[in-house]
Parts: structure tokens; sequence; C-alpha cells
């Protein structure tokens, strides 16, 4: 089913949590909202199952205006991170809860409802475990058992509340995968909260991020990664260097640089350059770059991080294939001379990551630097 | 040969529990138990022996006895009962809700603890006798409080009830407010989400405060003397009673219906623990 949000607003107290949120999600989606704590991703979240009532703004169920739907009435599969399995209960006496619950008239009959069961068991791979509690269960096993709970009222859609928060690495990740083939065969809308990109760009179809209670881009995960339109985007998708520079006469230059490293259409005016280590190229003396000087490296099988210190002394954190083409193997205290290849350019602002939810960005150039003819040391893949 | 020696202590060693100290905390905790509990107990039994078997039937098939007992024990049971439900909502409302004056509110909870018993009793009374405040509402309505076996019951609920709040409590707080928003995604009406997922939660914390209440209400004799009125057959506790035998030094007496109340009371309790241990099993805690 898809769901409509139209400015929503949500205050605690004098805390602005949510700030006129409005947001379309596709039938089918798995989305992500993404942002750091405070950022009102799981309030939003909230706001949608019915468990915050809202200040103001609408979220509309298909054409059905939920806002005025309680809790029990919206039909939302809700996950939480904590799992709030009903500990008293058996695993298969979780599962039915939603349907022994219903009215009457409206219960499935017993065996209509241990098939139920018996099937979302299967789905979630839990069979065999039915009669079990939810203490004699691992973390995993009981997210599982947790999902498979919201599934059996065959919600309209599915609320994930940092649903991997409270378990180890590996089984994290396993998780992910699985629940990503899940989504492919069941094929409900789900949304899920994290504060970790890396789950939120492996997992989600579209991802929103959030600061603020505000949106500050929304897009697939490519876009976010390589087109992101804030600097709070930037910096929370990764740790990018970021270089003070300028615009002048239609060229990008970098503080230090006598040279443009690319053309803007921008307006003259001092900007920040964002670019993340990989995105970095080691060039010629004739090639417009930045001089500096190898502080620390450290090898990555295949690859080296770099410390760098540049000619106004501030540091470049930069990672490199490891020997590149060339063969060269870099060592500390080596001059090397760099240049980005995909950056953003936003203009220089008083408190830059305190940016509001309107793209200070105008221009994004990912990859527009390897159109140059850019005498490169490198270009090769791993491997 | 020293690396030996050092091996076999090791090997000697190995075995030893992890968290050391069982034997001299066992120890300690039964040489308590037996000079605070079971000496002074078995004591009771001492005495009564003396009766003879025949001796203590008689004693204990006098109708006055056997009243007072079933007197004692069925008005402490439904104290315990009324705290029960009440006390539980009065704990609900203690951890979910914020309102002002809360923080005096839960001192007052705990007053029955600290207030001797005595005063309790002479409050009570004046409160419910037929010219005293409530009694005053009460007698149109031809509800008599004072000097019934329905003053008793009042008595020991006023006893009792910090013993539910303070076990129900901290459970209650423990249970996560996910679980009953769970229940409301889940389609539950609220009525359900109590007696599905709240109630079962805290119903061991529960069980633990009736029977501390309960146990409390049988031995319970300052409270419920003033405002009893003490007939025999009709408004006469069992403790009083033993006190009543000891005034007329009848100590075999008395101390034959205080081994009967112990018996009663072990055996009560007893069940109400099982029960408890069974209801935790259940919840998958242990």
């Amino acid at each position: 089913m898809n769901i409509t949000i139209r400015d929503v607003h949500k205050h605690y107290g004098s805390f602005h949590a949510l700030r006129g949120i409005d947001l379309d999600i596709a039938s089918g989606e798995l989305l992500a909202l993404l942002g750091p704590s405070g950022s009102g991703k799981t309030t939003l979240l909230r706001a949608i199952a019915g468990l915050e009532p809202l200040a103001q703004g609408r979220i509309l169920f298909g054409e059905t205006d939920a806002t005025a739907l309680s809790v029990q009435q919206r039909k939302v599969g809700f996950v939480f991170q904590q799992y709030a399995l009903f500990k008293h209960m058996t695993v298969a006496d979780n599962i039915a809860f939603g349907l022994n619950v219903r009215p009457r008239k409206l219960r499935p009959n017993n065996a209509a409802i241990k098939q139920r069961v018996d099937e979302l068991l299967d789905l979630v791979q839990l069979s065999g475990l039915d009669q079990r509690y939810p203490a004699q269960l691992s973390g995993g096993q009981k997210q599982r058992v947790a999902l498979a709970r919201a599934l059996a009222i065959e919600p309209r859609v599915l609320l994930l509340d940092e649903p991997f928060g409270a378990l180890d690495a590996k089984v994290r990740k396993d998780l992910r995968r699985w629940l990503r083939k899940l989504h492919r065969e069941t094929g409900y809308t789900t949304i899920f909260v994290t504060h970790d990109q890396e789950e939120a760009l492996e997992l989600a179809d579209r991802v929103v991020v959030m600061n603020r209670g505000q949106i500050e881009q929304v897009g697939t995960t490519d876009e976010v990664y390589d087109f992101p339109k804030t600097p709070f985007v930037f910096d929370f998708l990764g740790t990018p260097n970021i270089l003070p520079g300028s615009i002048r006469d239609g060229g990008i230059y970098l503080e230090g640089g006598s040279q443009a490293i690319d053309r803007s259409e921008r307006p003259d005016g001092l900007v920040h350059l964002y670019a993340r280590p990989g995105d970095f190229r080691v060039v010629e003396a004739d090639v417009p770059g930045l001089d500096a000087q190898v502080v620390e490296l450290q090898r990555t099988g295949q690859r080296v991080r770099m410390s760098l210190r540049i000619a106004g002394g501030e540091l470049l954190e930069i990672e490199l294939p490891h020997p590149d083409s060339d063969n060269k193997r870099w060592t500390a205290a080596d001059s090397i001379r760099v240049r980005p290849i995909n950056f953003s350019v936003f203009a220089r602002s008083a408190a830059p990551r305190d940016a509001g939810p309107e793209p200070l960005a105008d221009e994004n150039i990912p990859g527009s630097g390897t159109s140059h003819t850019v005498a490169e040391h490198r270009v090769r893949g791993r491997n | 040969m020293s690396t030996a020696t050092v091996a076999i202590n090791a090997a000697a060693r190995a075995p030893k529990r992890a968290i050391p100290g069982f034997g001299t905390t066992l120890g300690f905790s039964i040489f308590y138990l037996s000079l605070i509990v079971l000496i002074p107990l078995a004591g009771v039994f001492f005495r009564a022996s003396g009766l003879g078997l025949d001796g203590l039937w008689h004693v204990l098939s006098s109708p006055r006895v056997l009243h007072a007992l079933s007197l004692s024990f069925v008005a402490a049971f439904i104290a315990a009962a009324i705290n029960a439900v009440f006390g539980g909502i009065v704990a609900w409302v203690f951890v979910r809700y914020e309102f002002p004056g809360k923080r005096l509110l839960d001192a007052v909870i705990d007053l029955p603890f600290a207030l001797p018993t005595a005063v309790a009793g002479i409050a009570l009374t004046a409160l419910y006798s037929p010219n005293g405040w409530i009694g005053e509402l009460l007698t149109p309505l031809g509800i008599k409080v004072a000097y019934t076996r329905l003053g008793i019951v009042v008595a020991l609920t006023f006893i009792g009830l910090p013993f539910i709040v303070r076990t129900v409590e901290p459970v209650l707080r423990e249970v996560e407010k996910d679980l009953e928003e769970a229940a409301a995604t889940l389609g539950a009406a609220r009525w359900h989400t109590v007696s599905r997922v709240i109630l079962p939660a805290v119903m061991p914390a529960l069980v633990t405060g009736f029977a501390l209440a309960f146990a409390r209400g049988v031995g319970e004799y300052g409270s419920v003397i003033f405002i009893a009125g003490n007939f025999p057959n009709l408004t006469e506790i069992a403790p009083l009673l033993i006190t009543i035998k000891l005034d007329e030094f009848d100590y075999q007496g008395a101390t034959a219906i205080a081994a009967a109340m112990l018996m009663i009371s072990f055996g009560l309790l007893l069940v109400i623990n099982l029960l408890q241990a069974w209801a935790r099993k259940r919840g998958g805690t242990q």
C-alpha cells in the first residue's frame, strides 16, 4: 500500500521533533529512514504507526486518511528494536497474538490460525521452535519471531524500528540479507529506521536522510551516495575531506592551488569542496592538484590509506590502490600531488553542517573530473 | 618436583566453583534461620505437644477456637485479595503517570508499615464507628463497619496495602512500554492488552504481594482488636484468642492455637510459592 505523508509536525514540549515532513512512499517499496539520533526518524516511523499523535499534518494509507485511525485500526506491522516479544507466551502464541485478539466474528478458527503460524514460522525459518519461549531464543531468532508476529496480521505496511540494532555484527549482516530476500518474496511496503548508513545503502530501494526533524534528501541509494544534496548528507554518508576553496571566473580553485581543478557554472564566491578518501588520484606536476607530503600510511590489503599534509598545513585523508599501476609504493615523507576526481561543491556558510533543508549545493560533479585530460597516475580497478 | 606439586594442587583446586563461599554462606544462612526463625517456632510446637494429641484436639475443636481461626484466615484472605486488585491499580498509577503530589502520595503508601498498629486501629475505629466521619455516612445505608467482621477486613486491608504496591511496582516498571505498543499495533483492544500482556507479566509479583499481605493479615493483632469489638464467636480473631488464653495462664492452649496457625500458614504459603514457581517457569524467566 502506498503511503502519503503531508506536512507532518510533532512537538515534545518545546522540542520540535518533526518539522513539516512531506514524503511519498510507493507500494511495495523498501525504504530506509536514515539519520543521527534525534533526527526524528523514529518519531516519523511511530507517527505512521499511530503510536505518536500528531500536532499537524496528514498521513494517508492509499486513499484512506490514517490520521484519524487508532493504532489498532491502522493494521501496521511494527517491529521494535528490543523485540518486545510477550515473554509468557510461546513462539506460536506470540505469532498468533494478532489473530487471537480479533473480535470473534473476524477471528479465523483454531486450525486456520495454526496453519498461518506454521506458514510464518516456515517463512522466518524457525520451524520446530513453535513451543519455545522467547527467553530460550537467540537475539536473531527473537527478531525473526517479532517479524513473523507483525506479518501475521497481513499488515498494510511493515515498520521496523532499528530492527538489527540490538544484534551483533555477524547476525546483523545475515539478517539484512535475509530481510532483503523476504521483502522480495512478500512484497510488503516496508519502512525501516537506521542510523547505520551502510545498512541503509545495502538494504533499501530508497533512502530518506533526516536531520533535525527535517528531510535532507530522498533518493535511491545511488542518488544519495553519489549526488548528496547537502553538506549534511555528504557528511553523514561517509567521512569526506572538506577542502576550502573558491570559485573565480567559472573555475574551481582550491586554497593553495593556483590552477583551477575544474569548471563551474556557479557564481564567484567562497566554497567548500567535499570529497571522499577514495575519490582522489595521484597526478603529475603539470596537472592541477594539491601538493602534499605523506604523513602516515596504512596498508589494508590492496589499498592504502594515507594521511597527507597539504600546503596550508591541513590533513587530507585519501585512499589509493596499492601498489598502483606504475608499481609505485608510497612511503612516509614522500611528496605527492593529488587531485579530487569526484566531489561536491557547497557554498561556504557560517556553519556548513547546520544547513537547513534547502540544498545549498547547486552543483554536483561526480566523475566530471575524469572527463578532463588528467594525466592520471592510476586508473585501475581492484585487480 | 615442584612443578608436579603445583600441578597436583591445581588439579585439587580445579573442581571448586567459580563463585567461592557457597559452603560458608549456606552454613551461615541455615544457622541464622535456625536461630531467628526455626528454634522459636519449634518451641511453639514443643510447648503445644505437652497437651498430647487428645488435648490438642480438644483445644482446637472448640467452636470458639475454630471460629477464631477461620475468621483470621478468611478475613486475611479477603483483605489480601482486595489489596491485590486495588493495590495493583495504585502501583500502576504510580509507575505510569506523573501527577502533582506524587512523591507525597508515594510516602503515604508506606505509612501502614511505619505506624504502630494500635494507632492505626484506634484511628480506624474512630473513623468507622457509627458517629465517626465515615461511619456517619455508612450507618444510614445500613452498613456497619466498626465492631463487625467487615471492620476486621478494613483494618487488614489498611495494613496490607504497602505489601502489594511495593512488590508490584518494580515489576510493573520492568514491563516495557514496547509490549503494550506491540499489542496495540497487532490490533489488541486495551482490555486484551491488560489481560493478556500486562497482567501475566506482573502476576508473579502480584502473587508474592498477596502472600505477604495475607501472612501479615493472619498475624495482625494491634489494629484489629480495636475495630473488631472482639465478640467471641463473632469478631474474635485467633491472635487475640491466644492472648486471652495467655492471660488465663493457659499456656498450652495458647501454643496449641499458635501451632495450628503456623501449620495452616505454612501450608498456604507453600502452595503460593509453588504456584509462583510454576508461573515463573511458564513465563520462561528461568
